[in-house]
């Protein structure tokens, strides 16, 4: 190396258009399942509920629409969600704003506790509310009342525990962008608290409060095992799918209730993604972080709401864990093992790791699916980019049930080459890998943003392939959030039982849809007990989770 | 000529970045890209990085035409503004990255990454993680890379820009004089003219998508050809050809250009004040001004003169004892007037 003659070392030759093939191969991976899985069953949903006897028509429509009861189910749907939203975002609105701008003591404790109903199938909290307020419950039978938990109000606060940590999600990620500056600018000119309040505070989450509030519509519209559980006769809409679909075989109606639902969530997703866009946009390099008030009397008032808060939603689900233990709820508070030993579902405890299978196939399509299309997206611009982007978050407006509806349409026809797939347990972890495609898909196209191109181009440069760039550099650096990823997906498979309930039988039955069964009929003990079983898959897996991650920081470290 | 760039042309949508620009680098070269933001000398580099493609024209080195040749097969080494080291692999096997891509044998490989180690003077640093070292330190393991497989052209995009400047300045006489030693073909982008004034043999001028001119540092400083290049390589007085007669007096100039001039330039060094009624009074293009405006720098003074309603800036060294209000008298030597476009 020391004249200007020495040649530069040779690169190894021939090796065609490898970077091509590998791309090709990437978006075959994820623009076929996404063509399968997500634009399809949307397509044979809309043409289900079109379809009459002599070709396609409105009659299934006319029917439905001309039925007494119809016009109650969607009123009560309006009615449930609305009321939902209203509630539980004001909520989620005061428990971010205390934690983020007050200085509350335990703040990653509440934080923690306002998490617990995302590791439940959401008809958790229904069960808990029967524990506690039910004919049965704690609360009848101790002050000797009659309050009647079955019904609207049911639904509403089961709903409400179950969606206060989305919103609350959402609105934490608005407080904590804060800028500091327009606050002191405020102060400086001589703003009361109550005008900075209304002035800077409010205007700043804004975007963050549409986003919640629209977000928690669609989920609230669209889940079923809170109705299920404790909404006696008061029907939603999500209820009247099952009972179109299960109860009465009735695949027209069924389809047309699904229409019905998918409507109001993908207006009220354009919606959330459009707020949710502009929501950092006002946030720049040069932001100063806001520091939380120091205020005494503010603080205590705000760690008093914080624990207000977060509690309800961990003391139901603490209920439901207690009375899984207890002889005879609420009567015979003596230990027992025997309504984890007794198990009188059918199949037993098949269900449970029928949930472990499937959520593990989850989180192992979901991450390379997820992945790939991301990864296609990220390197290429264009129409296939913009249509894998497109495909790929449009799941978050399809309710899970639609979804699942849809799949059993397609692979139930003797008509569809791969109707193999019908009645295996495969095809449930595919329900729901894309049932959840779209926050999988976002979080890892964020992580794949955040890292510089300068990488990649430097290891071009270098003389890499596509490939040796992806082994050695880009997955190395995207390994923790491949690992977060797929434990969310395996997460959300263990609870998730609106994308499954269609998809079930009696030998690929899971966890979710055992405790369904058994609060249905009554047993809410054993429901109780088979919600603790995955309550504590779930966490023993994120536990699992950390300490994989504790280690590979620690190893990056070293 | 080594690199031969023939009329490269690139359109960002509607916005031109390149408008066929043509350029020929001698081998052994240190060619600067100098140009303000935008001006397209990203692009540029990019496009003979292969990283990417240009809508016209094409490249050839040493007589290979690059245009089907992919940047993985060029066989450049590159150094990015950022710090674009792997931040999952040590000091060593960022340097190592491109023989190992190479099936390079480990004894082979480990020899090569010492003497780049000892090279860029970092040898302590060999087992580190990129974020443990400071940008710098960063950037020297950047070019120990980029040189790790003897590459055929250095690319260096603002390899200097995100350091402070004390680094930058010490920094920058290494990889000026390990060009030297070594006699790399490199091709470096900068906006700063003072870097691109002391590393480059050659310096490319460039603005909006086209090149200004092309020439040595001097060149570029004393015989700039366009009030483009004379204004953002140093600092320059303009008098256009309307002020020349109104000066009370005529002006000589030494210099003649073959371009159609609209008006002539001095550099605020070249002018030379004199005390008022002194005997300088009879010398060529002299004439009475008064200071307006005194500076003072640390090295310089700077003086804003007035000569007869034309604005003058002087820069003299030192302490001036030249104070605003004062009379003088302006010299503005003919040899060191330009005629630019």
């Amino acid at each position: 190396m020391s004249a200007g003659g020495v040649s530069s070392m040779p690169l190894p030759r021939a090796r065609g258009d490898a970077d091509q093939r590998l791309i090709l191969g990437l978006t075959l991976v994820s623009v076929i399942p996404l063509l399968l899985f997500v634009a399809w069953p949307v397509v044979a949903v809309a043409l289900r509920s079109l379809s009459v006897a002599d070709g396609l028509g409105l009659d299934n429509y006319v029917r439905a629409f001309t039925q007494a009861n119809f016009w109650v189910t969607v009123r009560n749907s309006f009615a449930v969600a609305g009321t939902v939203t209203v509630i539980s975002v004001s909520l989620a609105f005061w428990l971010a704003y205390a934690l983020h701008r007050a200085r509350v003591p335990g703040k990653a404790l509440w934080q923690m506790l306002v998490m617990i109903p995302m590791f439940a199938p959401s008809l958790v909290q229904g069960l808990g509310l029967i524990f506690l307020f039910g004919r049965n419950g704690l609360i009848n039978r101790w002050l000797g009342l009659d309050l009647q938990i079955y019904g609207f109000w049911g639904i509403v606060i089961a709903n409400i525990l179950y969606c206060l940590p989305q919103a609350f999600l959402v609105l934490s990620a608005s407080f904590s962008v804060a800028d500091a500056r327009p606050y002191e600018a405020a102060r400086v000119l001589g703003a009361s608290q109550r005008r900075i309040f209304f002035d800077v505070t409010l205007p700043s989450v804004k975007y963050g409060l549409v986003s919640a509030l629209f977000l928690i519509f669609t989920i609230t519209m669209t889940d079923f095992g809170n109705p299920m559980i404790i909404g006696g006769d008061y029907t939603v809409l999500a209820s009247e799918i099952y009972n179109q679909v299960s109860g009465q075989m009735n695949f027209d109606l069924g389809a047309v209730v699904a229409i019905m639902l998918l409507i109001p969530a993908v207006l009220s997703f354009v919606v959330e993604r459009y707020a949710s866009r502009r929501q950092f946009a006002g946030v720049t390099e040069r932001s100063v972080p806001l520091e939380p008030s120091r205020s005494r009397g503010f603080n205590a008032l705000m760690t008093a709401l914080a624990i207000a808060l977060s509690a309800p939603a961990a003391i139901v689900l603490g209920v439901v864990v207690f009375a899984s233990f207890v002889q005879l709820w609420p009567y015979n508070f003596s230990f027992t093992l025997k309504h984890y030993l007794n198990n009188t579902t059918p199949g037993g405890y098949t269900p449970l790791w029928n949930s472990l299978i499937v959520s593990f196939m989850s989180a192992a399509i979901g991450v390379v699916v997820v992945f790939a299309g991301a990864y296609v997206a990220h390197m290429r611009n264009g129409v296939l980019a913009r249509t894998i982007r497109t495909l790929a978050v449009l799941p978050a407006a399809i309710p899970g049930m639609v979804l699942g509806l849809a799949l059993v349409l397609i692979f139930n026809d003797p008509r569809n080459p791969m109707g193999f797939l019908y009645g295996t347990l495969l095809l449930l972890a595919l329900g729901n890998v894309f049932h959840y495609h779209a926050q999988g898909f976002l979080t890892s196209s964020t992580r794949l943003k955040q890292i510089s191109n300068s990488f990649e181009e430097a290891s071009r440069c270098a003389g890499a392939r596509l490939s040796q760039t992806l082994r050695r550099i880009t997955i190395p650096l995207i390994l923790p959030t491949v690992l977060a990823v797929a434990a969310f997906f395996f997460m959300r498979s263990m609870v998730s039982l609106s994308a499954v309930i269609f998809l079930v039988s009696a030998k690929t039955s899971l966890a979710s849809v055992s405790v369904m069964l058994l609060g249905d009929v009554g047993s809410a003990s054993a429901a109780a007990a088979f919600s603790t079983c995955i309550v504590a898959t779930v966490l023993g897996t994120l536990g699992l989770l950390k300490l994989i991650q504790a280690w590979l920081a620690r190893r990056a470290q070293a | 000529m080594y690199l031969s760039i023939e009329g490269v042309g690139k359109r960002f949508g509607a916005a031109t970045a390149l408008a066929g620009v043509s350029l020929a680098l001698a081998k052994d070269e240190f060619t600067c890209l100098l140009g303000p933001s935008g001006c397209g000398k990203t692009t540029l580099l990019r496009i003979v990085a292969g990283l990417e493609e240009a809508d016209t024209g094409r490249i050839l080195l040493d007589g290979q035409d690059l245009s089907k040749v992919p940047a993985r097969d060029r066989g450049f080494g590159i150094v990015f503004q950022s710090y674009s080291l792997f931040p999952n692999m040590t000091v060593s096997e960022n340097i190592a990255y491109g023989l190992s891509i190479r099936g390079t044998d480990a004894a082979a490989r480990d020899k090569r990454v010492r003497e780049l180690l000892d090279l860029l003077m970092i040898p302590e640093h060999a087992r580190k993680l990129p974020h443990q070292l400071s940008g710098g330190q960063q950037q020297r393991v950047a070019i120990a890379r980029a040189l790790a497989v003897n590459p055929r052209l250095l690319l260096l995009d603002e390899p200097l820009s995100a350091l402070d400047a004390r680094v930058r300045a010490s920094l920058r006489d290494q990889i000026r004089d390990l060009q030297r030693t070594l006699r790399i073909p490199t091709l470096m982008v900068t906006h700063d003219q003072e870097e691109a004034m002391a590393m480059a043999d050659s310096i490319v001028c460039m603005r909006a998508g086209s090149i200004e001119q092309v020439g040595s540092p001097e060149a570029l400083y004393l015989r700039p050809r366009t009030a483009f290049v004379a204004d953002f390589i140093g600092e320059m007085n303009f008098i256009p050809a309307e002020k020349v007669a109104q000066l009370p007096g005529p002006l000589r100039v030494a210099q003649t250009s073959a371009a159609p001039a609209s008006r002539l330039g001095i550099r605020p060094e070249y002018v030379r004040l004199h005390e008022a009624g002194s005997h300088a009074a009879g010398l060529e293009n002299c004439y009475p001004g008064r200071v307006v405006r005194s500076v003072f720098l640390g090295p310089t003074t700077r003086l804003q003169v007035d000569v007869g309603g034309l604005q003058l800036t002087v820069d003299q060294p030192g302490r001036s004892p030249l104070a605003a209000l004062q009379d003088v008298l302006v010299e503005i030597p003919a040899q060191s007037l330009v005629a630019v476009a």
